[in-house]
C-alpha cells in the first residue's frame, strides 16, 4: 500500500488538495500506480456551465470562471480540471483579445474534456478553436498576406520550443495554416478555401501540403512535428540539430509538465523516461503523466517543498477548507493576485511558482482569505451562530465558551474542521495567537489559517 | 522572440515579474528602522518589539549601516513614466513648420494653430497645458529623436530594449534595477524603489534588487488599524521559518513584505485619493510616498494604451490629457521642499510611423521625443529632430539620440553617476540639469 505521505503529496499536486476521505481511499490501493490510475480515471464528459439567461458576454465569462473554479473544488475527479488549467496556461488564449466569452468557454471545455487524452488530437482541435484563431490572428492568415503569429507560437511555445526550427519553417507552417478562420457574425469556425495557400512546401525536412484535403494541410504540420520532422541543421539550438522533432517536442512538453506539477528543474532521467513513454504511446497523455507521477524523483524532498500554489490553486485550496462555492469568489481580487481565469497575461502563459510572490500579490491573497473567511460565518453574530467549514460547523458557543480556556484545542478543532495540516512553526504561531487574542475574537483563526504559508504551498 | 503582433499589454506583462521575496539573509534598513520605531511611526513598536522576527534578525546586525536614516538632502529622486503601446511623438511635440509632417500625418496632423507653441517650429499637443506651463517656467527638457540602433517593431522587443537600457541584448534586468543594485549593494530595502499601480516592470528589476509593487490606493492588509489586526499581523510574521524549505520561507516572507508595505504606506496614502484616472492616481500616490520621506529614490508608473493603429486623434488626445493631469496632480501633492529633489521623465517603447494609415491611425515606428520635467531641469530642446524628408510610406524615422545617452544624462546628472556601469558603455551626457538635487537654482 502506498505511504500516506506520498498520497497526500500526490493529491495536492493533482487534485489541488488532499482531503482526508480521498487520502484514505487512495492509501487503500495496492500500489502507488493504482492510486495514480484512479486520479487519472476521469469522465469523458465533465459537463459545462449553464448561464443566467440574458446576461452580457462579459458576465458569461465571469459565471464561467466561477463555475470552473467550483469544479476544481468539487469535481469528484479534480485532475480533469487541473489538467485543463495547465492547458489553459500552455495553449494560451485570453478573453482580453478574444473578446468572446463563449469562445473561451469552448476552448477551456475542450481542455477539460480532452486534456488527458492525446496531445496530437488535442493540439489539432485547439488550433481550430475560435478563441485560438482569433487570439493568434490565424483568422487573418491568408495566402496574399500570411500572418505568422499562430504558426510561430505553435512551434516556439506550444510544441517544439524556441530554436528548434528555422524562419523558413515558420513561413511554411504559416502558409499551411492559411484558410482556417471563423465567421465573425456567429463566432463559429469557417474554412475559407480561397484564402488557402495549397502549394507544396518543405517543413522541418518534410514535404507538406501533398494531400488533396486542403483543410488538413495546417494540422499536418503537427503530424510532422510529432512524426518524421527533423530539427534543421541551421536551427539555432545547436544541440538539437538533426534530431527527430518528435523527441524534442516530447521533451519540451515533459519539461513543462514537470515544472507545473513538480515545480523543480526536471532531472534528465525523468525527461528521458517521459519522452520515451510519450513517443511509445503515440503522445497519449495518461501513460505520459503516469510516468511522471510514479517516478521516485516526484516524491523527493526538493519536489515536496518545491511548489507555490498559483492564485487559482490557492483559492481552490481555500474554498476546500469551507462549505463555500465558486460563486463566492472575487475575480478582480484573483486578478490582483496575478491569475484570473480566462485572462492569461500573454501567449507564454503565467509565470509560475516563485514568480507569484510579491507584496502586492500577497496583499490580494490576504484579501481573498479575509473575504472567504467572512463568508463562512454569515450568521455568526445574529443568525445561526455558526462557522461553516469543510468538515462541519463550529459554533459561537464553542469558540467563546467551550474552548475559552483551551485556545490550543480550539486551534486543533479549527484545523480539523478546515481539513488542513500545518508546519510546527505555523502551528506555534496560531497557538500563540489564540492564546493572546481575546476569546471573543478567536473566530478570526479561520482567516489566519487561510493566510498561512502552508495553505499557499502545493 | 515573440511575434511583433503580440499586444502591448502582453508585452508589458511579459516584461513584468513578481518582486521575488528572496530568502533574506538579513533585515533591511527600512525594516530595521521600522522595528525600532525610527522609521515609520512609533505606534508599531509596541506590538513588534520582542517578537520572534526582531529576535531572529537583530544579532550580528551592524546598526551603523542604518544610521543615515531617510535619504540625504542631495539625493536625487526619479519618477519614470511609461507610455505603453508606442506614443506618436510627432503629435506630442509637433513639428508644425515641416510640410512633410502635414503631408505624411495627413488627416491626423495638427496645425500650428491647434498646438501650444514653444518655438517657431514646434508646438505641444493642445492637451498638454500643464507641461506647457512648466516649459514656460524653463523646467521642461524635450529630448528629440530618441531611439536605438537596429530598431525593432515588436512591442515586446522594443519595450525590452527601452526597459533594460541595453538594446540588442537578452533582457535580464532593467536600467534602474541595476541602479538599485548599486545603491543598495546587496542589502534589501522595500522602500528604496516602487512600482505603483500594477506589476513591477523590468525597468526596476535588478540582479539583486527589485522595486516593491505598491497599489495605487491605501493598503489595508498590514495597516494594523486596530489591536486585533496587529495581533493577526504578528501571528503571520511569526510563521516565517527556514525549517520548511526555501520556498515555504519565500511565501511567508512575501506575506511579511505585504504587511510591511501596508504598515509603512497606509499612514501616508489617503483614502480616497483625489485623483480618479489610472495615471493620476499613481502619480498622486507617488507624491505621497515622497512627502513621507520613506527612502524612495526611484518610482515607476505607467499606463496606456498608446497603440493607436486607428482613430488616433481621440485616443492619443485622451492619453495626452491623462499625462498632463498626472503631472499636474503629482506637483499639486508633492510638498514644495521636495520639488528640487525630484525629476520626472517619460519613455515609450517606440514612436509611430510618420505616415498615417487609412484608419486615421499610425503604425509601429521608431524614434520619438520625450520629456524630462523638474525645477532643476534646464528647460529646452535637446538632440536633433529626425528628418521627415524623403520618408516613404513604410519607412521609419532615423533616431538621433541613443536612449542610453538619455539614461546616462539622468543617471550622471541626477542620480549620482554610474552610467557607464549601468549602461555597459559611455554615452553622452546631454546636460539636462541646471543644478543637482537639492541645490537651489541660481
Amino acid at each position: 500500500m502506498p505511504a500516506q505521505r506520498d498520497i497526500e503529496h500526490l493529491l495536492r499536486r493533482t487534485e489541488f488538495v488532499a482531503r482526508p476521505a480521498r487520502v484514505a481511499e487512495l492509501v487503500a490501493k495496492p500500489t502507488l500506480a493504482d492510486a495514480v490510475a484512479d486520479i487519472l480515471a476521469v469522465p469523458a464528459d465533465p459537463g459545462t456551465a449553464t448561464f443566467t439567461p440574458g446576461i452580457t458576454d462579459w458576465d458569461i465569462g465571469s459565471e464561467y470562471a466561477r463555475y470552473w473554479v467550483d469544479r476544481m473544488v468539487y469535481s469528484p475527479k479534480p485532475m480533469q480540471e487541473r489538467m485543463a488549467l495547465f492547458w489553459h496556461g500552455h495553449f494560451v488564449s485570453s478573453r482580453s483579445k478574444v473578446s468572446v466569452s463563449l469562445a473561451m468557454r469552448d476552448q477551456i471545455d475542450l481542455y477539460r474534456r480532452e486534456g488527458l487524452t492525446n496531445l496530437r488530437t488535442l493540439a489539432k482541435k485547439m488550433s481550430l478553436t475560435v478563441a485560438m484563431l482569433k487570439y493568434l490572428d490565424n483568422n487573418v492568415n491568408r495566402n496574399t498576406s500570411p500572418n505568422q503569429n499562430f504558426a510561430r507560437e505553435l512551434m516556439e511555445l506550444f510544441l517544439l520550443g524556441v530554436g528548434n526550427y528555422t524562419e523558413a519553417d515558420v513561413e511554411s507552417a504559416s502558409r499551411a495554416w492559411t484558410g482556417h478562420s471563423y465567421d465573425s457574425a456567429t463566432y463559429t469556425y469557417l474554412w475559407r478555401p480561397t484564402w488557402h495557400d495549397g502549394a507544396r512546401k518543405s517543413f522541418l525536412g518534410v514535404t507538406i501540403n501533398r494531400g488533396s484535403d486542403a483543410t488538413l494541410h495546417g494540422p499536418e504540420t503537427i503530424d510532422v512535428m510529432m512524426g518524421s520532422g527533423i530539427v534543421p541543421s541551421t536551427a539555432t539550438n545547436v544541440a538539437n540539430r538533426g534530431r527527430r522533432t518528435r523527441e524534442v517536442l516530447a521533451e519540451h512538453i515533459s519539461r513543462k509538465l514537470w515544472a507545473e506539477f513538480a515545480g523543480t528543474t526536471a532531472p534528465a532521467a525523468v525527461i528521458t523516461a517521459m519522452r520515451t513513454t510519450a513517443i511509445s504511446s503515440n503522445f497519449s497523455l495518461k501513460p505520459w503523466i503516469t510516468t511522471m507521477l510514479t517516478r521516485p524523483e516526484f516524491y523527493a524532498d526538493d519536489v515536496r517543498k518545491g511548489l507555490v500554489r498559483s492564485p487559482i490553486a490557492a483559492t481552490v485550496a481555500t474554498l476546500a477548507t469551507t462549505n463555500l462555492r465558486g460563486a463566492d469568489i472575487s475575480l478582480s481580487t484573483l486578478e490582483a493576485a496575478g491569475q484570473r481565469p480566462l485572462f492569461p497575461p500573454n501567449v507564454s502563459g503565467w509565470r509560475t511558482n516563485r514568480s507569484w510572490l510579491n507584496a502586492a500579490a500577497m496583499t490580494a491573497r490576504a484579501s481573498i482569505a479575509s473575504s472567504l473567511a467572512w463568508k463562512t460565518m454569515p450568521g455568526y453574530s445574529t443568525g445561526d451562530l455558526l462557522i461553516h467549514l469543510a468538515g462541519g460547523t463550529l459554533s459561537r458557543t464553542e469558540v467563546r465558551d467551550t474552548y475559552r480556556y483551551q485556545p490550543v484545542q480550539l486551534v486543533q478543532r479549527v484545523l480539523d474542521l478546515m481539513q488542513v495540516t500545518v508546519s510546527p512553526e505555523t502551528r506555534a504561531a496560531l497557538d500563540n495567537y489564540a492564546t493572546t487574542a481575546p476569546y471573543w475574537d478567536r473566530h478570526q483563526l479561520i482567516r489566519l489559517v487561510m493566510q498561512t504559508p502552508d495553505l499557499h504551498m502545493a | 522572440m515573440l511575434d511583433s503582433d503580440i499586444s502591448t499589454a502582453d508585452a508589458l506583462a511579459h516584461l513584468s515579474v513578481a518582486d521575488h521575496a528572496d530568502d533574506r539573509a538579513s533585515l533591511d534598513r527600512r525594516r530595521f528602522l521600522q522595528l525600532i520605531g525610527m522609521g515609520l511611526g512609533a505606534g508599531a513598536v509596541g506590538s513588534v518589539l520582542g517578537s520572534p522576527v526582531l529576535d531572529k534578525f537583530l544579532p550580528g546586525y551592524d546598526a551603523s549601516a542604518w544610521a543615515a536614516g531617510p535619504i540625504g538632502a542631495n539625493d536625487g529622486i526619479l519618477v519614470v513614466i511609461g507610455m505603453y503601446g508606442g506614443n506618436d511623438g510627432l503629435n506630442m511635440v509637433v513639428p508644425v513648420s515641416d510640410p512633410n509632417y502635414a503631408t505624411q500625418h495627413g488627416s491626423i496632423a495638427l496645425t500650428a494653430a491647434n498646438t501650444l507653441p514653444i518655438d517657431a517650429d514646434t508646438g505641444l499637443h493642445p492637451n498638454l497645458t500643464e507641461i506647457k506651463r512648466r516649459w514656460d517656467l524653463g523646467q521642461v527638457a524635450i529630448v528629440e529623436g530618441l531611439g536605438y540602433p537596429t530598431p525593432d517593431l515588436s512591442h515586446f522587443t522594443s519595450m525590452a530594449n527601452w526597459m533594460s537600457g541595453r538594446p540588442g541584448t537578452t533582457p535580464t534586468s532593467g536600467w534602474m534595477g541595476r541602479w538599485l543594485d548599486n545603491y543598495l549593494a546587496g542589502s534589501r530595502d522595500l522602500f528604496a524603489g516602487a512600482a505603483i499601480g500594477g506589476s513591477v516592470p523590468l525597468t526596476v528589476i535588478g540582479a539583486s534588487s527589485v522595486a516593491t509593487g505598491v497599489p495605487s490606493s491605501k493598503p489595508t492588509f498590514g495597516a494594523d488599524a486596530t489591536e486585533a489586526e496587529a495581533l493577526r499581523s504578528n501571528a503571520i510574521r511569526a510563521m516565517s521559518t527556514s525549517n520548511q524549505g526555501a520556498l515555504h520561507q519565500a511565501v511567508s516572507n512575501a506575506f511579511v513584505d505585504a504587511l510591511d508595505v501596508g504598515k509603512g504606506l497606509a499612514p501616508v496614502i489617503p483614502d480616497p485619493l483625489v485623483a480618479t484616472g489610472a495615471l493620476s492616481k499613481s502619480m498622486e500616490v507617488a507624491a505621497h510616498l515622497l512627502n513621507a520621506n520613506l527612502g524612495f529614490r526611484v518610482l515607476t508608473v505607467g499606463w496606456g494604451d498608446f497603440d493607436s493603429h486607428a482613430s488616433q486623434t481621440y485616443m492619443q488626445g485622451q492619453r495626452m490629457l491623462e499625462l498632463d493631469e498626472g503631472v499636474r496632480r503629482f506637483y499639486e501633492v508633492l510638498a514644495p521642499e521636495w520639488g528640487n529633489r525630484v525629476t520626472v521623465m517619460t519613455f515609450s517603447e517606440f514612436g509611430r510611423t510618420s505616415w498615417s494609415n487609412s484608419g486615421g491611425g499610425t503604425d509601429h515606428g521608431t524614434a520619438a521625443p520625450h520629456f524630462v520635467i523638474g525645477p532643476n531641469v534646464k528647460g529646452g530642446r535637446y538632440g536633433q529632430r529626425p528628418s521627415l524628408a524623403n520618408i516613404a510610406r513604410w519607412q521609419r524615422l532615423q533616431h538621433t539620440v541613443d536612449l542610453r545617452s538619455y539614461y546616462a544624462s539622468v543617471l550622471d546628472g541626477w542620480m549620482g553617476g554610474g552610467s557607464s556601469t549601468i549602461l555597459g558603455g559611455t554615452y553622452e551626457n546631454l546636460g539636462l540639469f541646471r543644478a543637482g538635487p537639492g541645490q537651489p537654482v541660481a
